[in-house]
């Protein structure tokens, strides 16, 4: 599991992914953001919206009413210029890190094995 | 609506304190998810019940949701608990300009632990100026029962000038049992600069002189902001307690 303190400055990056793919709503979101990280992420479902909030403010994002097919009102969220080069510029930073760190660290294990197995 | 989804979300919003204008849209925005939420688990197999306080627990707690929601960097943040921060913060943990707290970090800092620039509590870190039990000064002048800084005065004091109950420094003026390396006489240039800018601060202390000190200036400032911080502290709990009583407890 991911420290907090390491996640906190990653969830932006993460919903820009996600809203990049299309315009999206909150619970829409979290589904993706869960499938997407495959268990790694711990957090509330609640606490993604005071996120979203804050990269509306930063106008990273930008957001619709909409009726849902229930009928309920839905808030969409989609990303803004803005939004799409800060994501470009993360996609940079993290091409450069990741070979950085493989260089040091060696390649990114993806299935954990047993050591003793 | 559920009676539990409904109290729910208003604990949220109790938390989230949010202006009216936006109360409605957040609420509405999370009413959809955790309808749709429920909805989800219905057709996994939940009960309708189990489904609600399911999405209820996976939601996340209405504390930490509805702090999240509370608008970030304003002139004054009062939390029942975790961390306040604002340009004035009030909180069992304080970040801010001006902050109040168990623990408290900021410009003028007032707490059973705090840290800052001006410091007053049980436990006074500062740069400047710290009050309190236990009290320590990077720079300036440390009061206290237990006082370490540059200028130290208190019961037991330590620093380049100190006075106290038990004093000990480079330059001891007076107290109880002292323990100085020089005499007013023999004070290198460098403290006899220092003793001139200090004398009047622990004069203020011994209570030999009457004029108006820094020291005074201080404790009064401190008294000034303690208790209307005391006030919208004592004001955020009855805001809670009104919308939720269980909240209060």
């Amino acid at each position: 599991m991911l420290k907090k303190q390491t996640l906190d400055g990653n969830v932006e990056t993460f919903l820009l992914v996600i809203l990049n793919q299309g315009p999206s709503y909150g619970y829409a979101i979290v589904q993706d953001l869960n499938e997407k990280a495959q268990g790694l992420l711990n957090m509330g479902e609640g606490t993604v919206y005071p996120v979203l909030h804050r990269m509306e403010e930063k106008k990273l994002i930008a957001s619709t009413w909409r009726q849902s097919d229930s009928g309920r009102k839905r808030k969409y969220y989609r990303v803004t210029p803005k939004g799409r080069k800060m994501l470009e510029s993360k996609e940079q930073q993290w091409q450069t890190l990741s070979k950085t760190m493989e260089l040091f660290l060696g390649p990114v294990e993806t299935n954990h094995k047993p050591q003793n197995a | 609506m559920s009676y539990v989804l409904n109290k729910y979300l208003d604990r949220v919003m109790v938390y989230a304190n949010c202006k009216e204008n936006k109360v409605s849209d957040i609420r509405t925005e999370l009413e959809d998810h955790l309808h749709k939420k429920i909805e989800d688990l219905q057709k996994e197999g939940f009960t309708k019940e189990d489904a609600i306080y399911k999405a209820i627990d996976d939601h996340g707690h209405p504390r930490t949701v509805g702090y999240g929601l509370r608008p970030k960097n304003t002139w004054l943040d009062v939390r029942s608990h975790g961390t306040a921060r604002g340009f004035i913060a009030v909180g069992p943990k304080a970040v801010g300009v001006v902050a109040m707290g168990g623990q408290a970090y900021g410009i003028f800092a007032f707490g059973g632990f705090s840290v800052g620039l001006i410091s007053f509590g049980g436990f006074a870190l500062s740069l400047l100026f710290a009050w309190g039990g236990f009290a320590a000064t990077m720079l300036g002048v440390a009061y206290g029962g237990f006082a370490l800084a540059p200028i130290a005065v208190g019961g037991f004091a330590a620093g380049i000038i100190s006075t106290g109950g038990v004093a000990y420094g480079l330059y001891v003026p007076g107290g109880g049992q002292v323990h100085s390396l020089y005499t007013l006489e023999t004070l290198p240039s460098f403290l006899k600069w220092i003793w001139s800018y200090s004398e009047s601060f622990i004069m203020d202390f011994t209570d030999v002189n009457q004029y108006i000190s820094a020291n005074k200036i201080l404790v009064f400032v401190f008294l000034f902001l303690l208790f209307p911080m005391l006030y919208l502290q004592k004001k955020e709990m009855n805001r809670i307690q009104k919308q939720d009583p269980y909240l209060a407890e």
